[in-house]
């Protein structure tokens, strides 16, 4: 009995989280956008084959302007644009959600036991989350990036060191909101264990802060991937990522200047939409904007 | 108020160290032996050894971090491993071009950034509220060094008026200022929209219209005076992040600041100037939030009451 009622109330809580947010057309326009990236992503092979395609030199067909061949062009080596966009796409999607997943879990856990247990504990873990804050986060990535070398699993690990702290503290402040709250004092009163209380109680009720900083998260985590990519630490070629695909066209800047709009365009595109959905999620969530 | 600030620059003490020790440690998971790297690949191994030995490089772990931090606090952070040439002096030679960068930039963004979210404010939803909204959105989502390059591409290559690399003269910090200042430009717009929204709903502002005050003494004096508190913060942190953030730029730019340096560093393995040029970064980084901090309770009378017991 009880766990369909709290089905049927977490259900209701999501339902009307959607209806508010299918209101919201700036959000929607975000969700949609960011669904074709993500199509684009996953049928990427479809557009252009890694290897006959995306990888492929055609000297021939060298640095050839949109619409002439293909739909965006080709770059230096002859290959497709468009190919590489979309395998670009795969590669800086699977860093943004993986450098937000790994901060999250880390940051997640951190944050939680701090608020929780609060007292001495909180007090040391919160003051080194304040030291690793104290560092830049680009300059902190950089480092990383430095001691381990290129890659996307590297990079993407470089990205979440740097953010651990930031979910760290937007869990701790919810915890902290909760922990006090009359439901909890009364699962605590009925016997239930702080792993119960802490999985069925405290962890659905601070989701809403954590996925808009998650779906923010993302879109910064790819920018800082390509700004890595882009000095020649992160992705290395010839696996095209948007942030490399840049840095190999500048030399091109006057000959070809779409190898330099193009990924840009895609890049700010994909960033955007996660931040229309990420403030729509917000406005949806919060109660206070209740229609 | 004494006592605050006292406890905010000692503060300061367990940071560096902190900082240092992080950075150190991922430093010394780099793999690679340095004495290899300075004598490169055709030497022998007694030579390697005899390197390692007198770098100290054969010591436990927290020998060398205390070794490393007895040099920090004498401002000795140890020889680049390419040129020999001593850390701190290539640091102190690089770092103007940065400060200037950043510095010019900041300016920039409050020039344009705190009008417009003024503006914002008082004529909210005007079409000048919108565009401002709707740019300020889309230039948070642009990656600098995407700015930079299209700024290049439109100024120097399209309409050659300016020049695409170099920091021999002021020309030369344009077009990087204008790429750090577009990417701050949102947050302190939209920070100073939205304070001033909040302010212009305060009891004390319709208390001044009521009084008879002018459109613009109230804007002046009443709201300004009160919703720039947070404004200021925002762009000092802005200016820390910017220092941060100054390392594509400059690389986009080709602009010899401590950013490049650090690149050129990472490229190069080099990790005494690494570590040296990211410690230095953290410290400014720490000294400016700081600042701010102490700043604020400076300025604002109600923090001040709070420490004048």
């Amino acid at each position: 009995m009880k766990r369909d009622r709290q089905q049927g109330l977490k259900q209701g809580k999501f339902s009307a989280v959607w209806r508010r947010m299918k209101k919201n057309r700036t959000a929607m326009a975000g969700l949609v956008i960011l669904i074709i990236i993500i199509l684009m992503a996953i049928f990427a092979d479809l557009i252009g084959d890694y290897n006959e395609v995306a990888t492929k030199m055609d000297i021939a067909n060298r640095l050839m302007a949109p619409m002439k061949k293909g739909l965006f062009g080709t770059d230096h080596y002859g290959r497709d644009v468009l190919a590489r966009i979309a395998h670009g796409a795969r590669v800086s999607l699977i860093i943004g959600f993986g450098a937000v997943l790994v901060s999250l879990v880390f940051g997640g856990a951190i944050g939680a036991t701090a608020g929780f247990y609060g007292g001495r504990y909180d007090n040391i873990v919160m003051r080194c989350m304040d030291i690793i804050m104290a560092i830049p986060s680009t300059i902190l990535a950089l480092a990383v990036v430095a001691a381990l070398g290129g890659g996307i699993f590297n990079l993407m690990i470089a990205i979440a060191v740097a953010d651990i702290p930031n979910y760290a503290r937007v869990v701790r402040s919810s915890v902290l909101t909760i922990r006090n709250a009359d439901y909890i004092e009364a699962a605590n009163a009925v016997g239930a264990g702080t792993a119960h209380v802490l999985a069925r109680h405290i962890i659905p009720n601070v989701l809403g802060p954590i996925i808009v900083q998650c779906t923010l998260g993302i879109g910064s985590s790819i920018l800082n991937a390509a700004g890595l990519s882009y000095i020649g630490l992160g992705v290395q070629a010839p696996r095209p990522e948007w942030g490399n695909m840049l840095s190999e066209a500048r030399e091109f800047i006057q000959s070809a200047p779409h190898l330099i709009i193009i990924p840009g365009i895609f890049l700010a595109l994909t960033v955007l939409a996660l931040n229309l959905l990420g403030d729509g999620l917000r406005d949806a969530l919060d109660p206070r904007l209740k229609d | 108020m004494g006592k605050y600030i006292a406890k905010r620059i000692l503060w300061l003490i367990p940071i560096v160290l902190g900082v240092s020790f992080i950075i150190f440690s991922i430093m010394y998971l780099k793999p690679g032996n340095p004495a290899q790297l300075i004598l490169g690949s055709e030497a022998t191994q007694e030579a390697i050894d005899q390197l390692s030995e007198e770098m100290g490089l054969n010591e436990p772990f927290f020998v060398q971090y205390f070794n490393y931090m007895k040099g920090l606090i004498r401002g000795d952070l140890g020889s680049s491993y390419r040129n020999g040439n001593s850390v701190s002096a290539e640091i102190a030679a690089r770092f103007p071009v940065t400060l200037r960068l950043a510095a010019f930039s900041i300016l920039l963004v409050c020039i344009i950034g705190i009008p417009i979210g003024i503006i914002s404010a008082i004529r909210q939803y005007s079409v000048i509220d919108m565009v401002s909204v709707v740019l300020a959105l889309v230039l948070a989502s642009m990656p600098s060094f995407w700015i930079g390059l299209m700024l290049m591409l439109l100024f120097s290559v399209q309409l050659q008026l300016l020049p695409p690399t170099g920091a021999d003269s002021w020309i030369n910090y344009i077009l990087p200022c204008l790429t750090l200042a577009a990417v701050n430009l949102a947050v302190v717009t939209r920070m100073t929209r939205s304070t001033m929204l909040e302010v212009i709903r305060q009891d004390y502002v319709r208390t001044a219209r009521a009084k008879g005050a002018g459109e613009g003494r109230v804007v002046m004096k009443h709201c300004l005076k009160n919703g720039m508190i947070p404004v200021l913060t925002i762009v000092a942190i802005q200016f820390s992040k910017l220092i941060g953030g100054a390392v594509l730029v400059e690389s986009v730019f080709a602009m010899p600041g401590l950013g490049s340096l650090l690149v050129t560093a990472i490229r190069s393995s080099d990790t005494p100037l690494i570590m040296g040029s990211v410690i230095v970064l953290a410290i400014i980084f720490t000294v400016i939030n700081l600042v701010i901090d102490l700043l604020y309770a400076v300025i604002d009378p109600r923090i001040r009451a709070q420490f004048a017991k």
